[in-house]
């Protein structure tokens, strides 16, 4: 059976002395000339590689400073044409929000005036521009029932929302009335206002 | 002086016994092996390769830097070649729009031409104070605002027009509150507006 018995080969070094185990420098300086070299190999090589490396990128990083400090003077040339160029595209913004924003007011009064029943009497309106909206208030008197319902119903039809009738009372046979309502500027804008 | 055996009392006491443990001796070089390269890559690969990695960042920095620098000179050089073929006419009207300065006397002059060209007389006109402040050049203006109170009479029509001269005013003019009420019997209508002009502090 010489295939089982290779299993239990007992390796001997009878040339080694056993009775006088080797001293600890002579194991470290073993060490250090089997395995331990690799070591130190493997590392000053990394240590070299890394130093090489930071050497590029030292001179890569100097360069891009230079460059860096080459466009400086340029972009502070022009700092006047930047200051001019911010100021008006500002102004320019601003333009273009403000008339995008701005309410017709020629407009919604000329509507509201077109739809008032010949029985109502306007005493003061009032236009207010909230951000997107524009909040009106009507006070107004009406000859009867039938002009106030017209009015309301003309006010609705504008495309005017929240469409109220805040107060009412009589006065000397006419109804006083007070009529808020609110619009959105596109809706002003773009539709029947 | 001490002896010999005294001098290496503490090497025979402690260490040897230690350095004669058969695990020691089975295992020792290997883990000298590991030890060694603990202390390597604590005190010699890790920090250069800290200092490597610093060194990239510091490097994308700058790139990022740099191409920023680049695109900001292009989008100058382009925004001055557009600028300076803006027609000078076009220059003046946003000038002439929203100022560098409070400028309220054209505030004045608009609101007043609007009345006088519409045969409406001003019953009020009320400017909100304002600090003045000295204008650096050498910074970009803030946007601001000039307040105002304008109250003027007249017939529905030229108030009508008054409202559209604003609207297309040289200088611009947002309504923010507007109301319009009857003066009283046989007499015409009082427009009370109130807004504001811009202007860049």
């Amino acid at each position: 059976m010489p295939a089982k018995n290779q299993k239990f080969i007992v390796r001997l070094d009878l040339l080694k002395p056993q009775s006088n185990p080797e001293k600890l420098p002579v194991k470290f300086l073993r060490w250090l000339l089997s395995s331990g070299r690799f070591i130190f190999i493997f590392v000053e090589a990394l240590v070299l590689l890394a130093f090489i490396t930071r050497f590029k990128l030292d001179a890569d990083l100097a360069n891009k400073k230079e460059v860096i400090e080459q466009e400086i003077p340029f972009i502070e040339s022009l700092k006047s044409y930047e200051i001019l160029i911010r100021q008006t595209q500002l102004k320019l913004s601003t333009i273009a929000s403000f008339r995008a924003d701005s309410a017709n007011y020629p407009q919604i009064l000329k509507n509201i005036a077109d739809q008032t029943p010949l029985g109502i009497k306007i005493i003061s309106i009032n236009l207010k521009k909230d951000v997107s909206k524009i909040i009106i208030s009507i006070n107004a008197q009406a000859q009867s029932n039938n002009d106030l319902s017209n009015f309301i119903t003309g006010l609705k039809e504008l495309g005017l929302g929240g469409v109220t009738l805040a107060s009412v009372s009589l006065e000397q046979g006419l109804i006083r009335f007070t009529v808020n309502a609110d619009a959105t500027i596109q809706i002003i804008g773009e539709k029947r206002l | 002086m001490r002896n010999q055996p005294s001098k290496y009392f503490r090497y025979f006491t402690y260490v040897k016994p230690l350095v004669r443990l058969p695990i020691v001796r089975t295992y020792g070089t290997q883990i000298f092996t590991i030890l060694t390269i603990i202390i390597f890559i604590f005190f010699a690969i890790k920090p250069t390769v800290e200092t490597i990695l610093i060194l990239q960042k510091k490097l994308e920095n700058s790139n990022q830097v740099l191409e920023k620098l680049h695109k900001k000179s292009e989008s100058l050089s382009e925004g001055r070649q557009n600028y300076d073929n803006l027609d000078p006419s076009i220059k003046s009207k946003i000038q002439t729009a929203i100022p560098d300065y409070v400028e309220l006397k054209s505030v004045v002059q608009a609101l007043e031409g609007a009345a006088k060209i519409n045969d409406a007389s001003i019953s009020a006109l009320q400017i909100q104070p304002q600090v003045l402040e000295t204008k650096l050049d050498s910074q970009i203006g803030i946007l601001s605002e000039v307040g105002f109170t304008f109250n003027v009479e007249g017939s529905y029509p030229n108030l009508i027009s008054i409202l559209q001269d604003l609207s297309t005013s040289s200088r611009l003019i947002s309504i923010d509150n507007l109301s319009i009420t009857k003066a009283g019997e046989d007499q015409g209508l009082i427009m009370s507006i109130s807004g504001k002009a811009w202007y860049l502090k």
